[in-house]
């Protein structure tokens, strides 16, 4: 009984004492960012263009985040970024993929009313994130298991 | 004429007294090594190393920007210093406003004092004895561990001071907490104490020049280990200021300059118990090879990362848990090691160092 006892405060002691000499998993985002999924959306980027109005992302958009506007003599989708989920159904639907997702993810504003996406904002595609920085992948994260402990 | 007399004549003393080597000796002492500096830097260096030391278990990255290169963060505590002695102090309105202003200033200084007591390393000086140490006395263990019983009555005053049922609970826990581990220190230390015949801190660690006590007297050291590091309120025992049950225990409504004290207190003992569980226990400045100087920061930095580490592995100990742990286990550990020290002196009286 004692034996465990003694084990029980040593175990833990020594467990803390090998995790000082591991890798750790916090990365330094604003310095580094983590390498992207395969699969990831981002927000949706315009084609001008390509578009031709047709309002069938207006439709299908479940969060109702895009309105069309007028812009010359036709119309375009307007993103309001607060209410989009980011789900892609504009982009999958879109007849002549005029929208993609491929905005990266670095959308934060001190403004809500910043985060309303006119035409000619959508179509600038800002340089991802994971471009400009340094990219670091968190070691030992296992497929099967996920982020391994211990 | 009586005034360039009086000018000259006190020029004179000064640069006799700049010239004179005990005195330059004495400052630095005070100033320098064992004195003022060392706790002071110790203190900015701990902060920053446990922060570090514990996102390191945590598997975090901890402070990072303030300060150069991989000593990031390292003057965050100079800049939070700082800040807080820039803040207004805030007096609670039941507080007894003189003791709450009065007690935390002199905790710091009843820490800083305990330093004045403790040999630290073999240097050649004017003094009765050839170790850097400010005050000499022979009873400087006795000393040490009087100052150290004095810091809980503070405690307790700070928190009726305060006027705050938080601070009231925290040192009431923290008088509950000096029940339970100021007899085992007493014990423990007695069993160090009886075998080299001695207060002195130096003859103490010059008597572990065979064999350490850390050795010879194991389960002194254990009960010594873990009662001091209820004494400094040490995560696995930190009770009196429990975050999450009492705000911050007896020193919840303190701002500014007065947690400046409390927390520099808090470190500065840190400092102290670390450098006399080394000495006691660890042989000191004694080893082979190194300068002393080295050996002592190499046994003085073991010891504080030991104790750092509990806060990073176990949970707080509830109040009775610890009166348990004091009173049903560290004391007879206590008594058993005095036993042993007995029959060691009776069978294998070899082992002993007799420094009478």
């Amino acid at each position: 009984m004692v034996f465990t006892w003694v084990m029980s405060i040593l175990r833990p002691l020594w467990m803390a004492f090998r995790h000082i000499f591991k890798y750790r998993f916090t990365v330094k985002y604003p310095y580094y960012a983590l390498k992207l999924a395969e699969r990831y959306r981002g927000r949706p980027v315009l084609d001008m263009e390509k578009c031709v109005g047709c309002k069938v992302c207006a439709d299908v958009c479940p969060n109702k985040a895009i309105t069309m506007v007028k812009v010359g003599d036709k119309t375009y989708p307007q993103f309001d970024l607060g209410r989009c989920c980011f789900c892609g159904l504009c982009a999958y639907f879109c007849l002549r993929s005029a929208l993609t997702m491929n905005g990266g993810y670095e959308l934060s504003d001190y403004d809500r009313k910043n985060l309303i996406y006119t035409p000619e904002k959508l179509v600038e595609i800002p340089p991802p994130p994971v471009e400009r920085k340094k990219v670091v992948t968190v070691k030992k994260l296992s497929r099967t298991v996920g982020v391994t402990h211990g | 004429m009586g005034i360039e007399m009086m000018i000259e004549s006190f020029v004179n003393f000064l640069v006799n007294l700049l010239l004179s080597k005990p005195f330059m000796e004495m400052l630095t002492k005070v100033i320098i090594f064992p004195g003022l500096m060392f706790p002071l830097l110790f203190v900015v260096f701990a902060v920053w190393f446990e922060r570090k030391l514990l996102a390191k278990v945590h598997l975090r990255i901890g402070p990072l920007h303030v300060g150069p290169g991989p000593l990031g963060g390292l003057f965050q505590l100079i800049a939070d210093a700082l800040k807080l002695l820039q803040k207004e102090i805030i007096v609670p309105y039941r507080a007894h406003k003189i003791l709450y202003n009065i007690l935390p200033l002199i905790m710091p200084m009843l820490s800083l004092i305990t330093i004045a007591f403790i040999p630290v390393i073999p240097f050649p000086s004017a003094g009765p004895t050839n170790h850097l140490v400010i005050f000499y006395t022979p009873y400087s263990l006795l000393v040490v561990l009087a100052l150290f019983a004095l810091r809980p009555f503070l405690v307790i005053g700070v928190g009726w001071a305060s006027g705050s049922k938080y601070t009231t609970m925290g040192a009431l826990r923290a008088a509950y907490q000096l029940l339970a581990y100021e007899v085992p220190i007493m014990l423990s230390v007695a069993s160090v104490v009886m075998v080299t015949g001695s207060f002195d801190l130096v003859k103490i660690v010059e008597s572990q020049s065979n064999l350490w006590f850390i050795l010879l007297l194991p389960i002194g050291f254990i009960v010594f280990f873990v009662s001091m590091m209820a004494e400094l309120g040490r995560r696995p025992f930190d009770i009196p200021h429990a975050e999450q049950e009492v705000v911050y225990g007896w020193a919840t409504e303190f701002t500014g300059v007065h947690y400046v004290c409390v927390m520099m207190a808090e470190y500065v003992d840190l400092c102290v118990v670390s450098t006399l569980i080394t000495l006691l226990f660890l042989g000191g400045w004694l080893g082979p090879v190194l300068p002393p100087v080295v050996w002592f920061f190499i046994k003085f930095g073991i010891v504080v990362v030991l104790i750092i580490m509990g806060r990073g592995v176990y949970p707080r100990l509830r109040i009775d848990q610890l009166l348990n742990a004091g009173w049903r286990i560290l004391i007879p550990l206590a008594l058993i090691q005095i036993f042993l020290v007995f029959f060691l002196a009776k069978f294998t009286p070899w082992l002993l160092p007799i420094t009478v």
